[in-house]
């Protein structure tokens, strides 16, 4: 009896351990979206839990990073990663997964601040690499659009590897092309053929510069002209002539053509942001 | 002295140590390995990364372990009685069991390196990497770092040790102080840097910047970048780094050799 009566109140709660765990299987768990990412402690305190070890913390972040499943579209688990990745560099900057998952990532779901952060610590602390160093010209130009920066770091990347300086180099030298202010471009791509040994690339420089020289020479006659006809503009370009001191129409070296954009500017052709007419 | 020293090593190398040592080796390296598969472009830097990371963490723990065990409990349980009564003064007897703690830190140091090189060596992805890690003297440099890392927070246990009743002192607290001096370097670079709240550096940054009187600053030792990336050591700063290490032992051992003189056993 006495044992009897303990031993029915074992089997009851097992009845409703067992029970209640059968039941349980019908819910869905509280973490059960373990794709997404929602926690970025402060950087201290990711210092704190890995026992002071930055070299941890950085694995740790990128470990995390890499986890984020590639058919994730939301906003907030890609910010949370940015932060996480950009923590990642200030551990330990020369960390390679880091900036590469970065480079894929980040800029292309409009985390381009942090992924740029990302790659310039790898770029300024990983000298033997070019990669670093491209991916932040490729991303300065297309996704910040500032050509002098892009030209720049492309030109450091060429330095890393002479292997594809010279497609890095052509590259350098058409961002700074690209370029608002027109006559700063002319002046680097100058000083640029002025300092090359490259026989091609001199001659590739050469093109260029001729076709924003020619540039330059329309966009001054198409003032002129637009001076005098009270803003009109010209039915056709070889109207232009006699204007501001065109004497023959400039050939664009690299056969693209001068056209207007958007804003009624002179541009090269080539120049024109597709994606900002869209 | 000698003999006492090698007492203490013989005594660390029969408690439970080196059997727990063994089976941490095992998971540490199993972790490494897997840690390894996360990474897509450097699989063996990252295999080695956390191997070094576990390294140093579980070291730690053992160093503060040897000390309590060797020290702080022959305190505890009034053994030291019996210790005390070899023809030996009391500050030798501090510095054999300093030397005991730095050589079985060594000893373990040797056995995990040893492992995690053939581990890296035989099981090591063959993944081509752009920057394979180097594994010859820029590891062994890694290790000695990590050693002298070590031997600082052995240092600051026996001298916690020297001053507390309990044995739990100079474990938890030699513990608090790894944290501290590890970690002080990035948190110092974490405040210059933009990224930082500038309340946080006003408010720190004054306490922080003086540390370096106080607190020695640990991740200067951490030389495993030299391994990692295979950059040219910096052979100034590494020396510096050793000389500041070497001067806080001493710094701490002759205060706890002070403190030991000076204190009476009830």
């Amino acid at each position: 009896m006495s044992l009897l009566r303990p031993l029915l109140i074992a089997a009851l709660c097992w009845g409703a351990f067992a029970y209640s765990g059968l039941r349980l299987h019908g819910y869905d768990r509280l973490d059960q979206r373990l794709e997404v990412l929602r926690v970025r402690l402060p950087l201290l305190v990711q210092l704190l839990y890995s026992g002071g070890d930055p070299y941890l913390a950085a694995n740790l972040n990128v470990f995390r990073s890499i986890l984020v499943d590639a058919s994730v579209t939301e906003q907030e688990t890609y910010r949370i990663q940015g932060q996480l990745q950009a923590d990642a560099a200030s551990f330990n900057p020369r960390h390679e997964d880091n900036y590469y998952i970065a480079a894929a990532i980040l800029p292309w779901n409009g985390q381009v601040e942090a992924g740029q952060e990302v790659l310039l610590k790898a770029a300024q602390s990983r000298p033997w690499d070019m990669w670093p160093a491209f991916y932040y010209a490729f991303n300065a130009m297309y996704f910040e659009r500032d050509m002098t920066k892009a030209g720049h770091w492309a030109e450091i990347a060429a330095q890393r590897s002479p292997n594809n300086a010279p497609a890095l180099r052509s590259m350098a030298a058409a961002w700074y092309e690209r370029q608002n202010d027109s006559t700063v471009a002319l002046d680097v791509l100058r000083n640029m053929h002025a300092q090359s040994a490259d026989k091609e690339f001199r001659r590739l420089l050469q093109a260029r510069i001729a076709r924003l020289e020619g540039l330059l020479a329309l966009r001054a006659a198409l003032a002129d002209y637009r001076q005098q006809h009270q803003g009109k503009l010209p039915t056709a370009w070889a109207q232009l002539i006699g204007y501001g001191g065109l004497e023959v129409f400039p050939e664009d070296p690299l056969g693209a053509g001068y056209t207007l954009d958007a804003s009624g500017e002179l541009q090269v052709a080539d120049h024109i942001d597709i994606r900002a007419q869209e | 002295m000698f003999e006492l020293t090698a007492l203490g090593v013989r005594a660390g190398v029969r408690g439970q140590g080196f059997r727990i040592l063994l089976l941490i080796t095992l998971a540490l390296l199993g972790a490494a390995l897997l840690a390894g598969n996360f990474s897509g472009r450097q699989p063996l830097t990252v295999t080695l990364d956390v191997g070094l990371s576990g390294l140093r963490f579980i070291l730690l723990l053992m160093a503060l372990l040897w000390v309590q065990d060797l020290l702080a409990r022959d305190i505890e349980r009034k053994t030291i009685y019996f210790l005390l009564a070899y023809p030996v003064t009391r500050s030798q007897f501090l510095c054999s069991r300093f030397l005991a703690v730095a050589f079985l830190g060594a000893g373990a140091l040797l056995f995990v390196g040893l492992a995690l090189w053939l581990v890296l060596y035989l099981f090591g992805s063959s993944h081509p990497q752009l920057q394979p890690p180097a594994l010859g003297m820029p590891y062994v440099m890694a290790l000695l770092g990590i050693w002298l890392d070590l031997l600082v927070v052995a240092a600051f246990a026996i001298l916690l040790a020297s001053i507390s009743t309990t044995p739990y002192l100079p474990l938890l607290l030699g513990f608090a102080f790894a944290l501290a001096a590890r970690g002080l370097g990035p948190t110092i670079s974490h405040l210059r840097s933009a990224r930082s709240d500038p309340l946080h550096e006003a408010l720190f940054s004054p306490v922080l910047e003086h540390a370096y009187a106080w607190l020695p600053d640990l991740s200067r030792l951490d030389w495993r970048a030299l391994a990692l990336y295979g950059l040219t050591p910096d052979m100034p700063a590494m020396a510096l780094a050793t000389l500041n290490a070497v001067a806080y032992i001493a710094l701490l051992l002759t205060l706890a050799a002070v403190i030991f003189q000076r204190r009476s056993f009830t």
